[in-house]
């Protein structure tokens, strides 16, 4: 059967293209969901739920702030099926103040107030985000929630907090991250609010539906 | 030819083919988005262009690849595999000229994030490849030997050295 020369050319030409189809369909779910290593003070919803929003963001970023809305409607729509994950990815080259809220924030985390302090930076964003230097105010925040001021003053020094912090840039950069707020939901990009609470809604809906 | 060159090709375009067939089933593990995205960073191509661009770059490496890990139309799959990585130096030097910082080259997707100038050695390397592959052409363990092998058709003619 195949003892010419254009049969085994066909027969060739369907092996390359058997062997890139079964490579590409089987590659798709190759690498599966990008494992986010963030602690879990910085996590919300149910672990392993269906639908799993990570968002990269900027503490001094007006965007981010804008963000939290749709969020938060996201969180509280889809309840059980949302687990969401927080990274940091401050733009230190139009932001000077991101990368120490975004140490304050983790500091707020290790004594279990990630989230309180978390919404008081964007909601005093304005404040702090264009004075001189936000020290005072990003301690007088935790001295607001309660905070153990000399635990928060030590962390706020040390340096694996700030490591911490360049791993999430890093990975980040690796998932080429180029604005904030950037959202993965399920893998998929959002940029922006507009985005997440208009596709990301759709792209939420059609996930939960399969 | 001698049968260390012909081994030595054989070396180079299975190396080649899998290294491509590796870079393109990698894209596939991601939203074609995702692909469009890092092509728009390099800012060669209109953003238009990027998603078709984006759908078309893993097929075309994975065919090229398993082209050449077989032996199919050896050296037409290498000069594709040299065309294409002359495309991908260009495009590196062309964003290295303009000073954009890009975080990896993005071409292996998330499985591998070599910087810009470790792809570029490694695309040159890989360019050498396709030179040697393309000089030994498709002397052993190809299916352009076998296809040329089974030559009854009157049409065909007999096999090609």
């Amino acid at each position: 059967m195949l003892n010419t020369r254009p049969a085994r050319r066909a027969a060739g030409a369907a092996l390359i293209i058997a062997a890139s189809l079964i490579s590409a369909f089987a590659s798709r779910g190759l690498h599966g969901p990008i494992v986010e290593n963030a602690p879990a003070y910085r996590q919300k919803g149910v672990p392993g739920a269906r639908i799993a929003i990570v968002e990269y963001s900027d503490f001094q970023c007006p965007a981010c702030r804008v963000a939290t809305e749709p969020l938060k409607r996201i969180l509280e729509l889809y309840g059980n099926d949302v687990v969401f994950t927080f990274k940091h990815f401050p733009l230190q080259g139009i932001h000077p103040w991101a990368k120490p809220a975004a140490i304050a924030a983790e500091c707020a985390g290790r004594q279990g107030r990630f989230w309180p302090y978390h919404d008081k930076l964007y909601e005093k964003q304005e404040h702090w985000a264009h004075t001189e230097s936000p020290e005072s105010e990003l301690q007088g925040y935790a001295a607001a929630l309660g905070l153990d001021l000399d635990l928060f003053k030590k962390c706020l020094a040390d340096p694996e907090i700030s490591a911490l912090i360049d791993e999430d840039v890093k990975q980040g950069n690796l998932r080429w991250v180029g604005s904030t707020p950037t959202f993965f939901i399920n893998e998929k990009r959002f940029a922006g609010a507009k985005q997440l609470s208009t596709r990301g809604m759709n792209w939420i809906d059609r996930q939960l539906k399969n | 030819m001698s049968g260390r060159w012909a081994a030595a090709g054989l070396a180079a375009r299975v190396l080649l083919g899998a290294l491509l067939a590796f870079a393109g089933a990698n894209k596939f593990a991601q939203p074609t988005e995702e692909f469009a995205l890092i092509i728009e960073s390099y800012h060669i191509v209109p953003p238009d262009f990027a998603l078709a661009l984006a759908a078309f770059l893993p097929w075309a490496e994975l065919l090229l690849g398993f082209s050449l890990i077989f032996g199919y139309f050896t050296r037409g799959a290498a000069l594709g595999a040299a065309a294409m990585l002359a495309g991908f130096i260009l495009a590196l030097l062309s964003v290295k000229a303009r000073g954009i910082m890009l975080p990896s080259c993005g071409c292996f997707g998330m499985g591998w994030h070599p910087t810009p100038n470790q792809t570029l050695l490694l695309d040159s390397g890989l360019l050498a490849l396709c030179f040697a592959a393309f000089k030994a052409g498709c002397r052993l363990y190809s299916l352009d030997n076998w296809a040329d092998s089974g030559y009854t058709s009157a049409k065909a003619g007999p096999p090609r050295a």
